[in-house]
């Protein structure tokens, strides 16, 4: 499965871009992140804590939603950036 | 109404605004025109839109005035208690009530209907100069909600400004978001339709907040988030909102 802490760190605007079905989680969550023009520069993580929304909360509706492909997982890894 | 309600009514008259200036005896005659209306509680003197027929003053129970805003919500704007006015936009020529006034319990109210109202005006002109300056002291209200109304639509424009220009030019720094381009105060004047006055007020003030950081010719967003909330007027939860400045 996809981990969806690693999912945490990439940046919004990737999320959305790879995974558009997590878009109904951030709807959930009240965060209005989908088009917002600072995607792109801002983690998951950080938008979360910016919400005062749980990381745990978040990352288990995320493990819900994301596809379960080993592949995507190693991908992720691989382009992930510090 | 009795000689005896009359002569309590006088007295409550004086400590209100709309009737002061006026001798006891002219009090007299104003306590005697009034009507007197009971209410259950719950139930309504009057609601909002309805036409601004007569003015209250309470006299005894307890009153809430209501207002339903444009996004539909009901708000509470205050509480009336013994010996104030409330209804008074009858007084002063508005054609509605712009609130709903809902007793909290069983209530009963000393009423002066539109038209007595202006008669005793014409009487005791007193009485019409403390509408005239009551009306001026909203007026002066009026104007200073609507400078403040058009300071925040400039600063809006001004966020949505920085806000396209970083998801075109932006760029991850240490401090936030750097917009990574030549961009001067005369710049984001002339992109918003604003002038430089403006335009250095608000950075000024948004430095002071945190929200950005403004050298001669770069900006850096410090609290993008911050920005999208003045831009977009997104109404979030506390933990999310901005801080007023």
């Amino acid at each position: 499965m996809a981990d969806p802490h690693l999912s945490l760190n990439m940046s919004v605007a990737e999320l959305l871009e790879r995974h558009p079905e997590t878009i109904p989680i951030f709807m959930q969550f009240r965060m209005a992140c989908v088009g917002c023009d600072i995607a792109a520069f801002e983690t998951v993580a950080e938008a979360l804590a910016i919400y005062h929304i749980n990381r745990e909360r978040f990352a288990a509706e995320l493990t819900a939603i994301l596809p379960s492909h080993a592949s995507d997982a190693r991908a992720a890894s691989a382009e992930e950036s510090p | 109404m009795s000689d005896v309600s009359a002569q309590a009514l006088a007295l409550l008259l004086a400590r209100v605004p709309l009737f002061q200036n006026l001798a006891p005896d002219e009090l007299a005659v104003i306590a005697a025109a009034a009507q007197r209306r009971k209410i259950r509680r719950d139930e309504f003197f009057f609601q909002q839109g309805d036409t601004a027929a007569a003015l209250y003053i309470l006299e005894a129970g307890q009153v809430r005035l209501t207002q339903l805003t444009p996004e539909g919500n009901q708000v509470i704007l205050r509480f009336i208690r013994v010996g104030e006015m409330f209804g008074g936009v009858a007084a002063f020529g508005v054609a509605t009530y712009p609130v709903s006034a809902q007793a909290l319990e069983d209530s009963a109210a000393w009423v002066w209907d539109a038209a007595t109202m202006r008669a005793l005006m014409l009487r005791f002109p007193p009485l019409a100069l403390n509408a005239l300056e009551h009306t001026a002291q909203v007026i002066m209200q009026l104007q200073d909600r609507v400078r403040e109304l058009q300071t925040e639509r400039v600063e809006r424009r001004v966020a949505r400004a920085l806000l396209r220009l970083a998801r075109q030019r932006g760029k991850r720094v240490d401090a936030g978001v750097l917009i990574d381009m030549a961009l001067s105060r005369q710049d984001l004047a002339e992109l918003t339709g604003t002038n430089l006055y403006s335009v250095s007020r608000i950075l000024s003030a948004w430095e002071k907040q945190g929200l950005v950081e403004a050298g001669r010719e770069r900006v850096v967003l410090r609290a993008p988030h911050k920005l999208v909330i003045i831009a977009d007027d997104l109404a979030l939860p506390d933990a999310a909102k901005k801080n007023s400045a």
